[in-house]
């Protein structure tokens, strides 16, 4: 389980809708937090096919998790195990290359977008997408955890199992690379 | 600069003292303060994200699930007003790819063995696609290796359920990650993060006709074969009726070279086999 922070209180980007006194099914957690789970691991991975495997397997840790939660933070405790997840499929990529598939134009990093480009602010989200997406994966996961999902430092530091230093770091660093490949925007 | 105190700041997770005092800082440089804004405008650009559009035709169903029901007309709303795909019978692209995955390799594994492993002497060849296929699956999900219908767990502290099998990992120095059963096949997992090895095992003699494809190595522990495929790296080699196939990543392949190399003996005796077998042979009639 995610602890509770002490004092701050981290944005909430989707309503807990599950009560906390009862722990929900795992067809309710899909039902209640779907559209949160799903933009977390966009987040993460940067395109639909990689998160929609990775929300698929997602559910089966809940499913197989949820007779052992303990009531609390819930969006915590789906992000941790999808960064936990998607942490482990990319190490194991890692260790069996996976070619990219060339017809697939969400597999392509772009780097920073032409200033021309940038200016057009419906595309926006799209650039700091691809921006988070070439991340490496701690920055990313840390990134993505502590502003997509509002975890508190020591959230994520349970969630990544690194110590608190490490997790603001991280999230430093990565914004500095993100605003570095985003220099362009304005 | 990189002060990771200015993200610390931002995101209110400084003490009132630390936060004090790098105010006092920022006032008096212009270089901290341009890497605040820096910071503080990246942070802003993820935190506005909106939330993403999910396909229509996704299904929110757990990986490896076979069939779910429709969820209660009473369920809860979604925390958003954006509709979630229904939760349905399985159709997927992605399900149907893995569920075919699953099958063939389930069909190779009781077709091509179901019938002949297990009584030594039988001529058996392995499965070596499907145990590719078992190997990347496996290893994939390290260092907590998934379950499905095909593979049944084995505890890897009760001996009867391993099989005996020998004590790769002293071999390479590496852990015992995981073990599972499918029919007569023994699949062991030897490794860490960096490194994955796979054992199957089974009993009969080999069939090198029918291995296809293969070089052959003579080893210190006896001969081998290196099948050829570019799917894997893939060792084949018989110890005293027990054949093992051993399969890596070509990142991997001098611990599997290694582990192919210090395959001992099966401690087994032959009457035990031989018991094993008769065994088995009851049961086919039965």
């Amino acid at each position: 389980m995610v602890k509770q922070s002490d004092g701050v209180e981290p944005p909430k980007p989707v309503d807990d809708a599950v009560p906390t006194e009862k722990i929900p099914t795992w067809e309710e957690v899909a039902q209640s937090h779907g559209r949160f789970l799903y933009t977390v691991a966009y987040r993460l991975t940067g395109n639909h096919d990689e998160t929609q495997d990775l929300v698929q397997e997602v559910l089966l840790r809940v499913q197989r998790g949820l007779a052992n939660y303990q009531p609390g933070n819930f969006e915590g405790w789906l992000s941790r195990i999808t960064t936990n997840v998607f942490l482990d499929q990319k190490r194991a990529e890692k260790r069996r290359p996976v070619e990219p598939l060339p017809d697939d134009p969400e597999r392509v990093i772009e780097g920073a977008p032409a200033a021309d480009i940038a200016l057009a602010n419906a595309e926006l989200p799209d650039h700091i997408q691809s921006a988070i997406r070439s991340l490496p994966l701690d920055y990313r996961a840390a990134v993505v955890l502590s502003d997509v999902v509002g975890l508190t430092y020591a959230e994520i530091s349970e969630s990544l199992d690194v110590p608190v230093g490490t997790v603001r770091s991280r999230i430093h660093r990565g914004r500095l690379q993100l605003r570095d490949l985003l220099e362009d925007l304005r | 600069m990189n002060d990771d105190r200015l993200s610390a700041y931002l995101d209110g997770e400084l003490s009132p003292e630390e936060a004090d005092a790098l105010r006092a800082e920022l006032d008096s440089s212009p270089e901290l303060r341009a890497e605040l804004a820096r910071v503080d405008q990246a942070r802003d650009w993820v935190r506005a994200l909106p939330a993403v559009e999910i396909p229509a035709d996704f299904e929110f169903v757990p990986a490896a699930r076979p069939t779910v029901s429709s969820p209660p007309a009473d369920e809860a709303e979604p925390a958003s007003s954006a509709p979630l795909a229904p939760v349905v019978s399985l159709d997927s692209r992605r399900w149907r790819r893995r569920a075919m995955s699953v099958v063939s390799a389930a069909a190779v594994f009781f077709l091509v063995l179901g019938f002949a492993s297990g009584l030594p002497g039988v001529k058996i060849v392995p499965a070596v696609d499907g145990y590719i296929d078992r190997h990347a699956a496996a290893s994939e999900a390290m260092p907590a290796p998934a379950v499905d219908d095909v593979y049944a767990a084995v505890d890897m502290d009760d001996m009867d359920d391993m099989d005996d099998m020998p004590d790769l990992g002293s071999v390479v120095d590496e852990p015992m990650m995981g073990a599972y059963r499918s029919a007569d096949v023994l699949h062991v997992l030897y490794g860490d993060e960096s490194s994955v090895v796979s054992v199957f095992r089974e009993h009969g003699s080999l069939d090198v006709d029918g291995l296809g494809p293969a070089d052959r190595m003579d080893m210190d522990g006896g001969e081998a074969w290196h099948v050829r495929t570019d799917a894997a790296e893939v060792f084949v080699t018989e110890r005293d009726g027990v054949v093992y196939t051993v399969v890596s990543s070509a990142a991997d392949v001098d611990m599997a070279m290694k582990m192919t190399d210090g395959l001992p003996d099966p401690p087994q005796s032959f009457w035990g086999r031989f018991g094993d077998g008769a065994g088995k042979l009851w049961d086919l009639v039965a």
